[in-house]
């Protein structure tokens, strides 16, 4: 997936207003998570552990957890 | 053997999403709903247990069926009157059940209904019983902490009869059954039982939506088991229709443990099943636990979703972690 494309879609399901950019400090709530959950598991076919997803704090964060070599 | 009838018992309160946005200003209410597809829920009483729950939907299911036939009483339940006697041997009292008769509790919640279906068969099967009550009643509203909004949303009261007798052709197919204990503290109420005894100076603790509890109450790590369902459930469904050497496409009607609208969608899904043959239906009732799936099957009945002869394919799975499907002819 195109990193312009991820980060477009990560704003849209996780709702998140103003400009999202790699280094956007990240706020998941359960619900977020959740979306983050499927979302990865969708696309990337990638099981995420919740507890990996509470160190995330910046989109620049996700990317290295689902692997960088996916999002180019 | 097959399933002869089946009623369900809701307790009079309701508690609607309008009543939980009063305690609950900051919660959005339409992304909520949207998300978890529930509106409303109903609660019991502080003077009413899953034992009365249970008593009321077993009358409802014997006005219809000779209370003189059943020979054996399941109840399936996590909110248990005592820790001794058990519910099943209360239940058979209060019923006037004679007592001639096997009843027993078993502690089981999300998969509970299936599990309970194995039991009786297994019974009826080797001439235990020919008649079997199988009950499934539960009231977590008394687990969850009246600050915890997530869990107060997604949760209903609520109990469910079910008769399962020979009747001379088998209408219940095969079971595939799953259990891993290793997820035990992703749904638990740790306090309470006599590994930890309830402790009246429990520290509260916030999660990062802003749900308050404690170790007396119940926690659920969403998340986690979002992740367990996924790992599990497209298999348990695969598992179970190379069980009984049938395919996704012959089966008439799928109903799966009513969780929440966000995973049955995605599990759906993961799982190929067409959306006209899915059963989502949790708005008025919430998750009601063990009696998400025989609620389902009665509206089924009553909405003419399912038709004689059809194959409905039923999977329950949750805390434990356990898990079950079986397929059966209605």
């Amino acid at each position: 997936m195109k990193k312009i494309d991820f980060i477009t879609e990560l704003k849209e399901l996780l709702e998140i207003e103003g400009e999202l950019l790699e280094t956007t400090p990240l706020y998941l709530t359960s619900l977020s998570t959740l979306t983050l959950i499927v979302f990865l598991d969708e696309n990337f076919n990638k099981r995420v552990k919740a507890a990996d997803l509470k160190n995330i704090t910046t989109i620049r964060d996700l990317i290295s957890l689902i692997g960088s070599e996916l999002i180019t | 053997m097959e399933i002869r009838a089946i009623e369900y018992y809701l307790p009079e309160n309701i508690v609607s999403n309008e009543q939980l946005v009063k305690e609950f200003p900051e919660w959005n209410l339409e992304k909520i709903s949207e998300k978890i597809g529930i509106n409303q829920r109903h609660v019991v009483a502080n003077n009413e247990t899953a034992l009365d729950l249970a008593l009321f939907a077993s009358e409802k299911v014997l006005k219809s069926f000779g209370k003189d036939l059943i020979d054996f009483i399941l109840l399936c339940t996590q909110s248990p009157d005592y820790y001794l006697p058990t519910s099943a041997c209360i239940l058979q009292n209060r019923l006037n059940l004679k007592t001639s008769i096997g009843a027993l509790d078993f502690n089981l919640g999300c998969s509970g209904f299936v599990y309970g279906l194995a039991l009786a068969k297994g019974l009826i099967q080797t001439r235990i019983a020919t008649n079997v009550l199988l009950v499934t009643a539960e009231t977590y509203s008394k687990h969850i902490h009246r600050k915890d909004k997530a869990n107060r949303s997604i949760f209903g009261d609520g109990a469910a009869a079910t008769i399962i007798s020979e009747t001379g052709v088998n209408k219940i197919f095969e079971f595939e059954l799953g259990t891993d204990g290793s997820g035990m503290n992703n749904l638990i109420v740790r306090n309470g039982a006599l590994r930890n005894q309830f402790n009246p100076f429990e520290k509260e603790t916030i999660d990062e939506s802003g749900n308050l509890s404690n170790n007396n109450f119940l926690y659920m790590n969403g998340p986690e088991i979002f992740n367990f369902t996924i790992e599990n459930v497209p298999t348990l469904v695969n598992k179970v229709l190379t069980k009984n050497s049938l395919s996704l496409e012959s089966i008439d009607y799928f109903i799966f443990h009513q969780a929440n609208k966000y995973m049955l969608d995605y599990l759906r899904k993961k799982t190929k099943i067409p959306i006209e043959k899915f059963y989502q239906n949790m708005e008025n009732t919430g998750n009601t636990v063990s009696s998400t799936i025989p609620i389902a099957l009665k509206d089924c009945f009553e909405r003419n979703l399912v038709k004689k002869g059809d194959k409905v394919l039923l999977a329950g799975f949750g805390v434990g972690y356990s898990w079950g499907a079986t397929i059966i002819q209605v």
